[in-house]
C-alpha cells in the first residue's frame, strides 16, 4: 500500500512565517539604500574592500584641507606680491631725486631728504602689513611687526630710528675721509655687524626672526604645505638684503639733509653709497618678485590639481558606495509585490483546512 | 460459540479504535508543539486464536535518524557563526559605517587634516586649538572603542557562564530521561513521549556543541562531543566546567576546549563560536587597538625634537611616557598631554613647537609641525598578531576597521548560506516527523466510521445471544 506523507501544519506556519519576516527584512534595507543613495551596510556589500573607500573618504577629506590651505596660501602670496610692488613703486620718486643728485646736487636737492622720508613711510607700512594676524615679512616670528616705524620707540633704546640712525652717522661728513667712515658704521649697523650689545638693524628697526641663529646656521623660513609631497619655502622677511639695502639708502638720505655736505667729495662718497645701496635693493626686491611669482603659479597648478582631484575621489567612493536608484526602487516595488502575495496565501491557506469541511 | 467469537471481535475492535481515538488526540493536540514526533499506531490481527479480532501491535514514532543527524550538524555550523555575529554586532555597530566618520580611523584622518592646517597657519591660536581639539576627539574614539570592546568581552564570558549552566542542566535532564526510557517497560503512548522529550533536549545540546548519539539496545542513549568525548554514559553525565586560571573547558576531566590541537573537543555550536570570540577573535581586535595607540605615542614621542628623555609627547599613556613593558588595554589610556591644554596649565603653541618646548620660536615656526607631520608618510612595524604588515598609520587603520567590521559580516554571510542547509534539511524533517491537521481529521472520521460499526456488531451480537437465550 502507497505510504501517505502529509504536510506538517506547524511547518507550513512557520514557512510562512519565516518568508514574510526575510521579506520585511529586506524591504526596510532596500527602502534605506532608496533613500540614502549608499549601502546600507558598506562593510557587507564590500567586505575588506570597505578599508579602501574609508582610505578614499579619508583622502578626499585630506584633500579638501589642502584646496581650502592653498586658497588661503595664494592669498597671502598675492597680498605679499602686493606690498612688493608698492614698496618698489613707493620709493620710485626717491630713486629718481636720489640718481638726479648723486654726483653733485642739483636744485632739486633740498627736496631729497623729505622725498626719502616720504619713501621710507611706503616701505614700512608695505612692509609692515598682516594676514590674519600674523606680520607676513617677519619670519617665524610673525607675532612681531617687521619694521619699526620711523618716528616710533625703538623698545628698549629710548630712541626712535630716525634718531638712532642719526645718531650713527652722526651728521653731515665733512670731508671724504669723515664720509668713510660713516658710511662704515652704516654698513656695520645695517649688516649686523656690531658686536654685541650692538646696535644692529636687526633688533632695532628689524623685529622679525633674524637672518643666522645664535649657531651661525640660517634661520628657517615660513614654509607652507601644498600637499602630502611637497612644501613651499615663500617666506620673504624684511631683514633679506633687498630691503635692508633700501632701508639703508634711505635712511642715508632721510637721517642726514644732505644739502648741507659742503664737501663734493663728501658728497659725492655719501650718495654714490646711498643710490647704489637703493638700486641694490630695487633689484634684490624685483627678485623676490620673480621668485614670488613662480611660487604663485606653482601653487595655483596645485591648487587646480587638487580641485580636480576632489572630483576624481568623490566618483571613486561613489562607484564603491552608491546605489543605483532605479535599481533600488525597483527591488523595494518586487519586494512589495512578493510581500503582498506571501499575505493574501497564507490568509487563504488558512481558510482551507478540512474542520471548515467536516460536519 | 461464532456468536462469542463475533462478540469478542467487535469489543477488540471498539478497543483498537479507542488507541486510535487517543493516538489521533495526542497527535492533533500537539500539532504545533516544537518537536513532538508524529504518532502512528499499527495494528494486527490475532492468528490462531478462536475469534479472532484486531489488536494494537505497535505505536511508532515517525523519525528519520539520518535526516536528524544532518539536521543538528546543520544547524550547529551556523549557530557558531551567528554566535560570532551577535558577540561582534554592538562593538561594530560603534565603528560605524565609512560614510558616518566616526571611526578612530576617520579620526586619526582628521586629526592629520588639522596638522596640516596648522602647518599652514601656525600663528593662529584657533588652528592650535583645533589641533588639540582633533587630538581629543581621536584619543577619546579609541578608548571608547576599548571600553567597547571590554564590554563586549565581559557579555562574551557571561554568555559563556550562561551556556554552560544551560547546557549541564539539559545533560543532567537527559541523564534522567535515559533512567526513565530504560525502565519503561513497553513503549506506550507516554514512554514515546519521553522520546519526544529526549530528542528536543538532544536538539537544544547540539544547537550548543556538535554532538554524536549512539543508542543503546536498552533504549538509552549515549552522547559524545563531535571530537569524540564521553558527555553522558548511561545515567552518568559528565558536566561542562571551566578551568579558573587557564579558562580552558572541561568535561569532567577531559579537555575539549575547540581547537586545532584538541581533536577531542568539537568544532561547531554556539559554545565554540562563544569560545573562538573569546580566546582569538576579541583578543586579536584587542592588540589591534592597543597597537594602534602604541604606534602613534611612540611615533609622536620620537619625532618631537623638544622632549627630555622619558618626558611623554603629544598622546600619553594617562598622562605619562610610553613604557614599552605597559602594552596591555593601552588603547583603554591613551590621552592628550596636559602640556598643550590651556585649561589644565599648558600652552596651545606647543602643538607647533613640541610637548617639551618651554619658549616659543616663532610664530610661523613649521619645523617640529612638519616632523610630526612626517609621522604619518613612514610605514610602521606591527605586532604579528593583528595580521598586519608594516603599514603607515593612516593605512593601519583604515585596515583595522575594515578587518573588524567585515568579521562579523563575514560570520553573517557564513550563517545565511548554512542556513539555507539548515532550512533544507529542517523543512525535510518536519515533513517526517510533523503532523498534518488535515490529515488527522481524515482518521479521526475514519475511527468515528469504524468505532460505529463495531458498536453496532457488538449490538447486533448481543441481541442474537438474548434471542438465543430466550429460545432457551
Amino acid at each position: 500500500m502507497l505510504p501517505v506523507r502529509p504536510i506538517s501544519t506547524f511547518l507550513m506556519n512557520m514557512q510562512s512565517r519565516r518568508m514574510v519576516a526575510n521579506t520585511q527584512s529586506e524591504m526596510h534595507r532596500a527602502g534605506t539604500e532608496l533613500a540614502t543613495g549608499l549601502h546600507a551596510d558598506v562593510h557587507r556589500e564590500l567586505g575588506s574592500r570597505s578599508a579602501q573607500t574609508i582610505s578614499l573618504r579619508n583622502l578626499r577629506s585630506q584633500n579638501e584641507e589642502y584646496v581650502t590651505s592653498n586658497k588661503l596660501l595664494s592669498n597671502r602670496l598675492e597680498i605679499m606680491a602686493d606690498s612688493l610692488v608698492r614698496t618698489r613703486e613707493g620709493i620710485s620718486d626717491a630713486v629718481n631725486l636720489a640718481v638726479q643728485n648723486k654726483t653733485s646736487k642739483t636744485p632739486t636737492v633740498g627736496a631729497l631728504r623729505q622725498t626719502a622720508e616720504a619713501a621710507l613711510y611706503e616701505v614700512v607700512q608695505s612692509l609692515n602689513i598682516t594676514m590674519d594676524g600674523a606680520n607676513i615679512f617677519s619670519g617665524i616670528n610673525s607675532e612681531a611687526k617687521a619694521l619699526t616705524e620711523m618716528h616710533e620707540d625703538i623698545g628698549g633704546l629710548g630712541q626712535t630710528p630716525m634718531e638712532l640712525l642719526g645718531s650713527i652717522i652722526g651728521g653731515a661728513p665733512t670731508d671724504a675721509a669723515d664720509a668713510a667712515a660713516k658710511i662704515a658704521d652704516i654698513d656695520a649697523f645695517f649688516d649686523n655687524a656690531n658686536p654685541p650689545p650692538g646696535p644692529n638693524f636687526e633688533g632695532s628697526l628689524y623685529n622679525g626672526t633674524p637672518l643666522i641663529d645664535g649657531a651661525g646656521d640660517p634661520n628657517p623660513r615660513v614654509r607652507a604645505q601644498l600637499d602630502g609631497n611637497g612644501v613651499v619655502d615663500y617666506g620673504i622677511q624684511a631683514n633679506d638684503d633687498g630691503f635692508r639695502n633700501v632701508l639703508k639708502g634711505l635712511y642715508m638720505m632721510a637721517a642726514v639733509d644732505v644739502s648741507t655736505i659742503d664737501d663734493p667729495d663728501a658728497y659725492a662718497a655719501y650718495m654714490d653709497h646711498a643710490v647704489n645701496a637703493i638700486d641694490s635693493g630695487v633689484r634684490g626686491v624685483q627678485d623676490a618678485e620673480s621668485k614670488l611669482g613662480a611660487q604663485q603659479q606653482m601653487v595655483d597648478r596645485v591648487l587646480n590639481r587638487q580641485i580636480d582631484q576632489d572630483t576624481i575621489l568623490n566618483n571613486r567612493i561613489l562607484a564603491f558606495e552608491h546605489v543605483d536608484p532605479y535599481d533600488a526602487q525597483v527591488r523595494v516595488t518586487m519586494l512589495e509585490t512578493q510581500l503582498q502575495a506571501t499575505y493574501n496565501v497564507t490568509a487563504r491557506m488558512g481558510q482551507m483546512s478540512f474542520t471548515h469541511w467536516m460536519r | 460459540m461464532s456468536l462469542i467469537s463475533a462478540l469478542f471481535t467487535g469489543t477488540s475492535g471498539l478497543r483498537a479504535n479507542q488507541k486510535w481515538a487517543e493516538v489521533a488526540g495526542r497527535n492533533i493536540a500537539n500539532a504545533n508543539t516544537p518537536g513532538y514526533h508524529r504518532k502512528e499506531i499499527q495494528f494486527g490481527s490475532h492468528l490462531g486464536r478462536e475469534g479472532g479480532g484486531v489488536y494494537v501491535s505497535d505505536v511508532s514514532r515517525s523519525v528519520d535518524a539520518s535526516l536528524t543527524r544532518s539536521y543538528r550538524f546543520e544547524m550547529a555550523k551556523m549557530l557558531k557563526q551567528e554566535a560570532i555575529s551577535e558577540g561582534l554586532s554592538e562593538y561594530t555597530a560603534m565603528l560605524g559605517q565609512p560614510d558616518d566618520e566616526k571611526s578612530p580611523a576617520s579620526l586619526l584622518s582628521e586629526f592629520k587634516q588639522s596638522m596640516t592646517r596648522l602647518a599652514n597657519n601656525p600663528s593662529s591660536v584657533s588652528v592650535q586649538r583645533s589641533v588639540v581639539m582633533a587630538a581629543d576627539d581621536f584619543t577619546r574614539s579609541l578608548r571608547e572603542t576599548s571600553h567597547a570592546l571590554t564590554q563586549a568581552m565581559d557579555e562574551n564570558k557571561l554568555a559563556i557562564n550562561a551556556e554552560i549552566k544551560d547546557f549541564n542542566e539539559d545533560l543532567t535532564r537527559l541523564a534522567e530521561l535515559n533512567q526513565k526510557i530504560h525502565q519503561a517497560r513497553d513503549m506506550n503512548a507516554d514512554s514515546l513521549e519521553l522520546l519526544d522529550e529526549r530528542d528536543r533536549i538532544v536538539d537544544r545540546l547540539s544547537e550548543s556543541m556538535n554532538l554524536r548519539t549512539v543508542e543503546r539496545n536498552d533504549g538509552r542513549i549515549t552522547v559524545y562531543t563531535g571530537g569524540g568525548t564521553t558527555l553522558l554514559e548511561g545515567n552518568t553525565a559528565f558536566t561542562l566546567s571551566l578551568d579558573s586560571g587557564s579558562g580552558r573547558l572541561h568535561a569532567g576531566d577531559v579537555d575539549i576546549t575547540p581547537g586545532p590541537q584538541n581533536p577531542r573537543g568539537f568544532e561547531f555550536g554556539e559554545m565554540a563560536g562563544l569560545l573562538e570570540l573569546r580566546d582569538e577573535i576579541l583578543p586579536q581586535f584587542r592588540l589591534q587597538l592597543d597597537e594602534m595607540a602604541r604606534s602613534v605615542m611612540e611615533a609622536f614621542e620620537g619625532a618631537d625634537a623638544s622632549l627630555a628623555p622619558g618626558q611623554a609627547g603629544l598622546f600619553t599613556d594617562a598622562g605619562n611616557a610610553f613604557d614599552p613593558d605597559n602594552l596591555e588595554n593601552l588603547a583603554s589610556r591613551i590621552a592628550v598631554n596636559d602640556a598643550v591644554k590651556p585649561e589644565k596649565g599648558g600652552e596651545l603653541w606647543r602643538v607647533r613647537e613640541g610637548v617639551g618646548a618651554t619658549s616659543q620660536q616663532g610664530g610661523s615656526f613649521t619645523g617640529q609641525i612638519e616632523d610630526f607631520l612626517a609621522v604619518f608618510a613612514d610605514p610602521v612595524s606591527f605586532a604579528s598578531g593583528t595580521a598586519m604588515s608594516d603599514l603607515r598609520l593612516e593605512d593601519y587603520a583604515n585596515n583595522m576597521i575594515s578587518h573588524q567590521a567585515v568579521r562579523k559580516t563575514d560570520a553573517d554571510r557564513a550563517a545565511s548560506g548554512i542556513g539555507v542547509s539548515v532550512e533544507t534539511l529542517g523543512n525535510a524533517r518536519a515533513s517526517v516527523t510533523g503532523v498534518s491537521i488535515d490529515d488527522q481529521l481524515q482518521i479521526v472520521m475514519l475511527i468515528e466510521q469504524s468505532y460505529s460499526a463495531n458498536a453496532q456488531l457488538v449490538q447486533a451480537t448481543a441481541r442474537m445471544l438474548d434471542q438465543l437465550i430466550e429460545m432457551a
